[in-house]
């Protein structure tokens, strides 16, 4: 009887979805529509960077920067060779900041969160609270660059690059207690506990290795963040100290002016002669390409990431 | 004999006592060592809330004093009541500057919601391989700083080799100065477009991630009731990411008053002639700081971005209390 109803209300339902099905069909060629226009346009940037930066000189004076390369050239990236030494110091100073915060930035991180997680430290809430406050509100930037660049003496050092506002932030912390909480049992923990393991290890050895996919997600991120980073070296790095330039600041400098690449002999570059059209794609490429290179591999547990950060919320 | 047993009895309670307190007052020792191993493991952490974030609130009272060039005994200037509000206030660009950063946020929140959420929606009927394609591809621009983008926008209006005045040039007219007063009614939609070019890839996975969490036996019920694609996103869809989408807004409120100073000090290549819609205040911030050395009006600035922005983010927050508890964020 049962049965034959069940039937009854499929047959029904393929009865009346032929409707719906052509109207997915409709919702799915739209879907596909709207994904490729987005994709064409998030990847177009790219292309016109890679190709104009093996764009001749003179062809980009005629036809200016275009998606296909009218002469191919290599001399913008010839001349970045021989500028090695300023943009190789550069890369040093991008991956020294990149290997350094991030791994400072996760240490702190789990360490603060773990404290938060477990339920007998005291005055826990307290310590929640002056976290989360954090996000709603600051000192803004005019302070924070005042008690670091007077108190704490930042200006033109390595630490000015990686301290500010880089190395621990609400949402992480607050991430990791969901999933310390989530993960490791009460039980687990007691037993831990009442084998007199001391908490450190229980950290180590317990929460650590459990929150390894939690914590290779947001290493990426932060390690992203880092990279990217500009603007402690805007603020931080004064025009004296060029030794301390990220390839992020280096490639806003080269924007900014010409000037720089003049009172830059160390770059071998003549502003008369420059090829600095296609020079300037050269290095904005040179800038990316080990993002690009990386993407692929860390592409699934960068996006594993945000999802984290979705379905948390 | 009963007495011996007795004995026996007795010595063994105080025995049993005895192990129980010790085995008490090893387990509060352990507790305590435990407490101060922890709390030395999250010092890193409060030392460094302490420097990166209240320290700072200390620094707010720069607004407050007298403005003194020298950076080293700032914190000694003499104080001055509102004063610097007044300079602040009487400087008449600061309410230009307000506007742009407020318009452009509203306009940022409101994209931010419509085109993830609508791209999310309709990545649910993407199937196979080429949905890890587009996603891969259309997360790119979010991995790229703000510098790279530039870079993207020089190339695009450049004077000189600018991709559209390239093609403006071939089709037989006049070279514009995109970075000159002329084009000034374009900006507006650079930043706008630019903004959701960088960030798009992130906040469509973000919804996708929490549509995905919406029970799969909810729509094919629906289906089952014969509700087409507009009421299935109706009913379902949208109720279900409601938390999601309300907790960007608490958070777009809250930064109402801030601006991603990347976006409109990089892009515009802090061009004077564009200020009338590029300067926000955050770069207005910058500007003076690293221009003049104006601490004090710029601290002054940095307080109202602050405090305006707890108070958006407490009262909105109110309000969805009161109209939908399960949504507001605390």
């Amino acid at each position: 009887m049962q049965a034959q109803a069940i039937k009854k209300r499929r047959m029904g339902k393929e009865g009346d979805s032929s409707g719906l099905k052509r109207e997915n069909l409709g919702v799915k060629i739209v879907a596909h529509i709207v994904m490729i226009v987005a994709a064409l346009l998030a990847i177009f940037p790219f292309i016109m960077m890679i190709s104009s930066s093996i764009t001749s000189e003179e062809a980009l004076a005629r036809y200016g920067y275009g998606l296909i390369p009218m002469e191919v050239s290599f001399d913008a990236y010839a001349y970045l060779f021989k500028a090695w030494s300023t943009i190789g110091k550069a890369y040093f100073i991008t991956i020294a900041t990149t290997l350094v915060g991030t791994l400072l930035h996760m240490l702190i991180t789990t360490m603060m969160a773990f404290g938060l997680a477990w339920k007998k430290t005291p005055g826990r809430n307290i310590i929640m609270f002056l976290v989360v406050f954090t996000m709603l509100f600051n000192g803004g930037a005019t302070a924070t660059y005042v008690i670091y660049s007077t108190v704490f003496h930042l200006n033109n050092t390595f630490f000015g690059l990686i301290v500010p506002g880089m190395l621990m932030n609400a949402f992480g912390v607050m991430l990791f207690v969901m999933y310390f909480r989530s993960s490791v049992s009460g039980e687990l923990m007691e037993a831990a506990e009442l084998d007199g393991a001391n908490m450190f290890t229980i950290y180590a050895a317990i929460y650590i290795p459990l929150a390894l996919p939690l914590i290779a997600t947001l290493s990426l991120s932060t390690a992203i963040g880092f990279w990217n980073d500009w603007n402690n070296s805007l603020y931080y790095i004064s025009m004296e100290h060029q030794e301390l330039y990220s390839i992020q600041r280096l490639l806003k400098e080269m924007q900014d002016s010409v000037d720089f690449i003049a009172s830059n002999p160390d770059l071998g570059l003549s502003t008369e002669n420059l090829p600095s059209a296609s020079v300037q794609m050269a290095i904005a490429v040179i800038g990316i390409l080990p993002i690009l290179i990386a993407y692929p591999f860390f592409q699934k547990g960068f996006v594993a990431g945000i999802s984290l950060g979705g379905v948390k919320e | 004999m009963e007495k011996v047993k007795e004995g026996v009895k007795s010595a063994e309670r105080a025995e049993r006592a005895f192990k129980a307190k010790s085995r008490r007052t090893q387990n509060g020792m352990t507790k305590w060592k435990n407490i101060i191993i922890v709390f030395a493991m999250m010092l890193p952490g409060l030392v460094y809330l302490l420097i990166n974030n209240y320290m700072p609130l200390i620094g707010l009272s720069l607004a407050f004093k007298e403005p003194d060039m020298s950076l080293t005994n700032i914190f000694n200037s003499p104080w001055c009541g509102f004063e610097n509000f007044e300079i602040l206030f009487q400087s008449s660009d600061i309410w230009l500057y307000i506007r742009n950063t407020v318009l452009y946020n509203v306009a940022f929140i409101l994209i931010n919601l419509i085109v993830p959420v609508t791209m999310a929606i309709l990545f649910t009927f993407v199937r196979g391989k080429i949905k890890n394609v587009y996603q891969t591809i259309i997360l790119l621009p979010y991995l790229m700083s703000w510098v790279i983008v530039s870079y993207v926008t020089f190339a695009l209006f450049s004077g000189e080799n600018g991709m559209l005045n390239a093609i403006i040039t071939n089709a037989g007219g006049e070279r514009i100065n995109f970075y000159g007063k002329d084009a000034i009614g374009m900006w507006p939609f650079v930043f706008i477009f630019f903004n959701t070019w960088k960030s798009t890839g992130f906040n469509f996975l973000f919804y996708y991630s929490s549509l995905l969490s919406i029970s799969p036996s909810l729509f094919d019920a629906a289906k089952l009731d014969g509700a087409n694609f507009w009421q299935q996103v109706r009913y379902i869809t949208i109720p279900g990411l409601k938390t999601t989408m309300v907790t960007m807004l608490i958070m777009g409120l809250a930064g109402i008053f801030r601006s991603d100073y990347g976006l409109f000090y990089l892009l515009s290549q802090n061009s004077g002639q564009l200020y009338e819609v590029s300067q926000t205040i955050d770069t207005y911030i910058y500007n003076s700081l690293k221009g003049a050395g104006d601490l004090v009006t710029s601290s002054a600035a940095g307080i109202l971005q602050s405090l305006i922005g707890l108070i958006l983010v407490v009262s909105a927050n109110l309000v969805i209390k009161k109209v939908d508890p399960d949504s507001s964020l605390f």
